[in-house]
């Protein structure tokens, strides 16, 4: 088949809108759609520092890429942050991989290891508990994610998720009953504690399918691998779920997230209080004396 | 016959199939699943194939 607006061969077929794209196409829809929700969210500012978190698969590769073309826009200081939780046989797979690319860029980097900051690896929590993995896993990066980004002075902290990653939370959240999680939204960053670094995803409304295919057509370099936790995570589950509803009707993904967003400031409201304090043990801010990273290392 | 190459899981197979879609419904794969890459150049899922064409799948889902 043939671009829309071009004669060159399509590389892919917009499902959602009808629309086929040849690869310079492709890139331009894309770009143009990433530069105008950063504009109409206003999810940085000029002048303003942001840290990015790369884990060198290809939702954050992209995501710092498109970063850098933003950059030629206004200026505006970035700094990437790697976290390395210590999975042997994959981590250091992508974080050669995020190195690499970073470099490239000309994006100066941090690693932040568990071994290094709680003085354990993910991979020693995990021998007798792989369903945990990925909780364990997530609270702690995050953590360390506002630490560091909040030493480097960042008044935002970007991350690559994307429409798929934001779809499935949405369902999980709701599926487990949490709803403090399922109310909180990105918002609550920024209104909660001023320990917390701002949090924006200027992916959230991208198909992983999309990024998957703009990685590979601009040649960007980032590991393909699957952590080996990922297999035991209910998260695979709700992603074939939402992938066989988005195959039956285009655009289910879209909907999903836009509808949760909808209701979001109204659920904000009525289950998110309006501060909160600090942990007793390492001062970072939680809505229990003790914040869950303290609680998942014993403290 | 068309080579089937699955790119994450190192595997191959053999299928005949006239167009990708036809691969796809085949295997029983959906699209959201993979990207399709014909010959070493991304297509769509109605791209045509033919005898000794190599389609590689590339997995979409990240895990990590
Ligand atoms: S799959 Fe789970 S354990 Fe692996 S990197 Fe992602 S969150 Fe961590
Ligand atoms: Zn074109
Ligand atoms: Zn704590």
């Amino acid at each position: 088949m043939k671009c829309s607006r071009c004669r060159k061969d399509a590389i892919y077929f917009q499902r959602q809108s009808g629309q086929y794209y040849c690869g310079d196409h492709f890139n331009t829809h894309f770009i143009k759609k990433f530069m105008r929700g950063v504009r109409e969210e206003q999810l940085i500012k000029k002048n303003e520092k942001v840290a990015v978190a790369v884990s060198g698969g290809k939702d954050s590769i992209t995501l710092a890429y498109l970063l850098k073309k933003l950059q030629q826009r206004y200026p505006f200081q970035m700094e990437a942050i790697i976290i390395d939780e210590g999975i042997s046989g994959y981590r250091n797979l992508t974080l050669d991989a995020a190195k690499a690319q970073l470099e490239m860029l000309e994006i100066s980097y941090h690693i932040e290891s568990f071994k290094d900051c709680f003085d354990r690896t993910l991979d020693s929590f995990e021998k007798n508990n792989k369903e945990n993995a990925c909780s364990t896993c997530g609270v702690l990066r995050r953590y360390l994610l506002n630490k560091k980004a909040r030493e480097l002075s960042c008044t935002k902290l970007a991350t690559g998720h994307n429409l798929d990653d934001e779809g499935q939370s949405v369902i999980m959240n709701l599926m487990r009953g949490d709803i403090i999680r399922f109310s909180r939204g990105q918002n609550y960053y920024k209104k909660i504690s001023d320990k917390f670094v701002e949090r924006i995803k200027p992916l959230r409304y991208f198909l992983e399918k999309e990024i998957v295919i703009f990685a590979l057509n601009n040649k960007l370099i980032f590991d393909s691998s699957e952590c080996p936790y990922a297999v035991y995570a209910m998260r695979g589950e709700v992603r074939k779920f939402l992938d066989r509803m988005e195959d039956l009707r285009p655009t289910t993904k879209y909907s999903l997230l836009s509808g949760y967003d909808k209701i979001l400031p109204t659920l904000n409201k009525c289950f998110i209080p309006e501060s909160i304090g600090a942990c007793k043990v390492c001062g970072e801010p939680t809505m229990d004396g003790v914040c869950m990273g303290c609680k998942i290392l014993g403290k | 016959m068309i080579k089937v190459i699955f790119l994450r899981d190192k595997k191959s197979l053999e299928i005949e199939a006239e167009n990708v879609s036809e691969v796809f419904s085949k295997l029983s794969l959906l699209k959201e699943e993979y990207v399709a890459i014909k010959n070493g150049k991304i297509v769509c899922e109605d791209e045509s194939l033919s005898k000794g064409d190599t389609l590689e799948l590339f997995t979409v889902a990240s895990g990590g």
